[in-house]
């Protein structure tokens, strides 16, 4: 019965410690399935929004750049999911120096040969008029498994 | 805390259980339709539990999953309290949500139905010593865990927005906060006439933004008010119906069991519209405390 009545409180205790060495020691942020529940904590400043153009599936030409949140019956990957995947995929590459060092899974979405461009979009929003601050940059491309970064293709 | 005798609020429990398992069977319907896997798929980024697995294409993983998910249900609506069936659900189902987050993201919208079958093998069978008061307890950790979590979000949101209004232009605090949250997210999904109301109007979305922080941050303090437990979970509905109307995001298990768990809450217990008013979080402390310092003086 002891059990039963601090069940909570230990069962509160260890959650919190799994958490926490989750978030501060993890790649995922996380040891699932033990989560901080901080959806939506941070509020958006300056936004920063990566997103990737396909220009080939496999051995396949797109006849137009295609967003590859729109490509869902090739990587069958829900809408958010797959957003947040992009996202990690600029914020790992920015983090390291040699782009072909990328150990993460962005480059199995799609089928082997796939070609396609991550961009950002930039924008301002402190201000109130904030669709006068858009900007869009190409950051890389990826080519036969390649990664091949802006300043390297141009 | 208990208006109710042991027996009354046990037997409550236990249809609120068996009606649960139910429940589980229709959200498993809904995921029928969206495990879209065939034969040659795979997992991209299998978490922890799916490593052992990773040789196995992903259609034959959601079969193997939504059968044994489909049976173990289906005989746990017919026999709510049954240990084995009780683990054995609880197993597969932890591993049928690692399974579906092993594509490159966590999706966090079935975290409460795992929570919540993880409490209920605690559940004792009939006959065992104090299994009344036992399974009395164990109800309320799952209402505990998932008024938690709600607290967590609004914590955090609380934390960062003093974090935020020190370094940042824009935090919690400042009018743009929710008009900024709606922008970032209309850049994946089509903006919702609802939505688009608000980036027009931010000033009243702020005013509700703020309104939802509080509902979130005071949800663990609910746990000790019975009366308003129904209230609470109508509140978090709601809040989980603004999300979808204005944000587009869904979390449609988690209704589910707020329904279950708080509107459905054995433990409530009805108050007259000024108690009920003056015991919700914050106006309650703030009373005690206005009538502290007028005892003082």
């Amino acid at each position: 019965m002891k059990i039963y009545k601090n069940f909570v409180v230990f069962w509160a205790i260890f959650f919190f410690a799994i958490a926490i060495i989750g978030r501060v020691f993890t790649y995922k942020k996380e040891i699932y399935p033990f989560f901080r529940w901080s959806l939506y904590s941070k509020t958006p400043n300056n936004l920063v929004f990566p997103y990737v153009l396909v220009n080939k599936v496999g051995d396949s030409v797109l006849p137009k750049q295609t967003n590859i949140l729109d490509l869902y019956t090739i990587h069958n990957l829900g809408l958010t999911d797959l957003n947040l995947m992009v996202n990690n995929f600029y914020h790992d590459l920015e983090e390291i120096n040699n782009k072909d060092d990328y150990q993460g899974v962005f480059l199995k979405v799609l089928p082997k040969n796939s070609e396609f461009t991550l961009y950002i979009k930039k924008i301002d929003l402190s201000k109130e008029d904030y669709k006068s601050t858009e900007t869009h940059h190409q950051v890389l491309t990826v080519k036969n498994n390649k990664i091949i970064p802006f300043e390297r293709n141009n | 805390m208990f208006s109710k005798s042991n027996e009354e609020l046990y037997n409550e429990i236990m249809t609120i259980v068996k009606f649960s398992y139910l429940f589980f069977l229709l959200v498993l319907f809904v995921q029928l339709f969206a495990d879209n896997h065939d034969a040659n798929s795979y997992m991209i980024d299998p978490l922890w539990p799916m490593k052992p697995f990773t040789s196995i294409p992903a259609g034959y993983l959601v079969l193997f999953f939504q059968l044994n998910l489909f049976m173990s249900f289906l005989l746990l609506c017919f026999k709510p309290n049954h240990k084995f069936l009780k683990v054995y659900v609880f197993i597969i189902y932890f591993l049928y949500m690692a399974f579906n987050n092993s594509f490159g993201k966590i999706n966090h919208g079935q975290y409460l139905a795992l929570m919540m079958l993880f409490c209920f093998m605690f559940i004792p069978t009939k006959g065992k010593k104090d299994y009344q008061e036992k399974t009395i307890f164990t109800f309320a950790t799952a209402q505990f865990f998932l008024l938690m979590a709600y607290s967590l979000t609004g914590a955090w949101k609380l934390l960062w927005g003093i974090i935020e209004f020190f370094t940042k232009e824009i935090s919690l605090f400042s009018p743009l906060s929710f008009r900024n949250v709606i922008i970032t997210q209309y850049q994946f999904v089509e903006p919702t006439i609802i939505g688009a109301w608000f980036l027009e109007h931010y000033y009243i979305g702020w005013v509700m933004y703020l309104t939802v922080v509080y509902i979130e941050i005071c949800s663990v303090f609910i746990f000790f008010k019975p009366n308003l437990h129904k209230i609470w979970g109508a509140l978090l509905l709601s809040l989980h119906l603004g999300i979808h109307f204005i944000l587009q995001v869904n979390m449609f298990t988690a209704p589910l069991f707020i329904g279950l768990l708080l509107i459905m809450s054995p433990f409530y217990y009805k108050t007259n519209f000024k108690t009920t008013l003056l015991s919700l979080p914050v106006v309650f402390e703030t009373r005690l405390l206005f009538q502290k310092l007028r005892n003082n003086n």
